[in-house]
């Protein structure tokens, strides 16, 4: 270290500090792009994770079906919603109001009354516009910028209110001729005001008419419409029903405790698999996201910081040069590769362990009475193996407040009769709480710094 | 148009037609005291080129055109009232001499 460093050497420094920063903003980009990609993957899985759990739970809206839901899953609710009725209340509706446009002549004699080519509408329609052709054409005919004033000042008739003294008047003369003279039939502007007085008349009666036309046609148009709409809601009236009980049901085994919901299902185990992969991936989804924000986000954050403090330096040097302490530069320059690297491999191995974490039998193992130490499962550590202190996690510390003694060890799957395959779960295992042979999933990692806390 | 350009064309049309045409004429009879933008006292023929920007509405009032035109109607005296928003164009106010001066003609009033 020298004891001095010129203003252009910390300009340097602060110069390659920099760029070691954008480096390592363009690694925390692609960690990103890979986050997005990941949990759009989990995303997917945890739909058809849902679909899954959601048809077994509830595979019709039979009452039996319900009840049998209720309790398996606790959700009680789904009983005093009295669903079958309200189905059935909002078939009758339907029915009633289909019955109700199907009675109605204008959708009754729909073809009768609008079929493009014979329907009696349009062809109304069709004979208004002949029968206004004639008459709009000779407004058309009309078209003058000073027609409007020769018609209110009565040109051509006794009742004219100019005189001819006015420039007006000449004006109005000119306007009169020129209209004159496209009527070669008529001899006098007054028969253009008259015939003009009766267009005006015939077009406004026929426009009326029209109108009124295309109203009804639009008023039948919209009850088909309507008639189409309500054959589709009652054709899916059931399925619709269906799928917003699942939801509910979902929606309550997904927020409420997982220990507790297992507990409820442990009379069917093939069920409680499924739930635990859905209430997993939930998990997992969550988790990953935060991880990345604390370990990605916030790390840009810090070094977007970091970076301006370096440009501001940069400026300062190469405005008002003065030489830096050797001490001062090497506390403003430190080398931050290694340190960088290290952090990402930690985040990228705690990110691998949750995203790769597929064992749901074994959160099996974790939860309701034969759960881990007595208190049940955190998806976290099971995920982790409790390597990970996962203290960004607001569920993982209110977890850890509310189980002080608590320390995660690893749960046991044990077989009742069939040989496992390893790896992955099959969710059709019926693995439940018999007491058998250890599987020895994730295993080598087993050895390794546990507690957390 | 402005009244200028308009008031050149009504002096060439008029005075093209034998009209000793005296140009900003103190007209003052039977009550009405206004200035004519052109006027022929031996004919009793003129003109007058309505516009706000000389200041003509103040003096040719709705009353005071309504005795011109009283007048007129009694075949005592002839001016072509040009409104400034009916002169747009120079046709317009070209043809609109032309007419007025043929309507006199065929009552006898030109030399």
């Amino acid at each position: 270290m020298k004891p001095w460093y010129q203003a252009p050497e910390v300009v340097q420094a602060a110069n390659w500090q920099r760029a070691q920063i954008a480096e390592e903003i363009g690694r925390a980009d692609s960690f990103h792009q890979w986050h997005q990609k990941q949990r759009a993957e989990i995303e997917g899985q945890l739909g058809e994770a849902s679909r899954d759990l959601g048809q077994s739970l509830l595979p019709t809206l039979e009452p039996a079906a319900i009840a049998r839901a209720v309790g398996l899953t606790g959700y009680a609710p789904l009983t005093h919603e009295n669903i079958p009725a309200r189905v059935e209340a909002e078939r009758q509706d339907l029915r009633q109001k289909i019955a109700a446009i199907e009675a109605d002549r204008r959708f009754a004699q729909r073809e009768l009354l609008r079929h493009p080519r014979v329907g009696s509408l349009p062809r109304t329609l069709r004979e208004l516009s002949e029968y206004r052709k004639p008459w709009a054409d000779f407004m058309q005919g009309c078209s003058h910028p000073r027609l409007a004033r020769l018609i209110e000042s009565g040109w051509g008739t006794p009742q004219y209110t100019g005189a001819w003294w006015r420039l007006s008047y000449y004006s109005d003369r000119s306007a009169a001729s020129e209209i004159l003279a496209r009527f070669p039939g008529k001899k006098e502007f007054g028969e253009i005001a008259a015939d003009w007085a009766r267009a005006v008349e015939t077009v406004a009666k026929l426009d009326a008419e029209i109108a009124k036309t295309q109203h009804e046609i639009a008023t039948g148009e919209r009850m088909e419409a309507e008639h189409v709409r309500l054959g589709q809601a009652l054709a899916s009236v059931d399925a619709r029903w269906l799928a917003w009980a699942r939801d509910r049901v979902l929606r309550h085994c997904a927020t409420s405790d997982p220990n507790l919901i297992a507990q409820w299902l442990d009379r069917e185990p093939a069920m409680k698999l499924l739930f635990l992969r859905t209430s997993g991936l939930g998990h997992k989804l969550g988790y990953l996201d935060a991880l990345f924000q604390e370990k990605v986000g916030k790390t840009v954050q810090a070094l977007r910081e970091q970076d301006a403090r370096y440009a501001k330096m940069a400026q300062r040097y190469q405005r008002k040069p003065a030489p830096m302490p050797g001490a001062q530069f090497a506390k403003s320059f430190p080398d931050r590769r290694e340190k960088w690297h290290k952090g990402w491999q930690k985040y990228a191995k705690a990110y691998d362990r949750v995203k790769g974490f597929d064992k749901w039998k074994l959160a099996g193992a974790a939860v309701g009475v034969a759960g881990v130490a007595g208190v049940g499962l955190l998806w976290w550590d099971l995920m982790t193996d409790g390597r990970e202190a996962g203290d960004f996690l607001p569920e993982v510390l209110d977890f850890r407040r509310r189980h002080p003694g608590y320390r995660y060890a690893r749960p046991v799957v044990v077989h009742h009769h069939h040989h496992d395959h390893g790896g992955s779960d099959d969710y059709d295992d019926g693995a439940g709480a018999a007491v058998a042979v250890a599987d020895n999933e994730g295993a080598e990692d087993r050895d390794e710094g546990r507690d957390p806390s | 148009m402005t009244e200028a350009d308009g008031c050149a064309l009504l002096l060439r049309a008029f005075t093209s037609k034998g009209l000793a045409i005296q140009e900003r004429f103190a007209f003052r009879e039977d009550g009405v005291e206004v200035e004519l933008d052109g006027w022929d006292p031996a004919r009793r023929v003129g003109y007058e080129y309505i516009t706000t920007e000389a200041g003509d509405r103040g003096e040719f009032t709705a009353e005071t055109i309504a005795k011109l035109e009283a007048r007129m109607a009694k075949d005592e005296l002839y001016v072509l009232l040009v409104d400034e928003h009916d002169a747009e164009a120079e046709p317009v106010l070209s043809a609109a001499a032309e007419g007025f001066l043929a309507e006199l003609a065929k009552r006898g009033k030109l030399p």
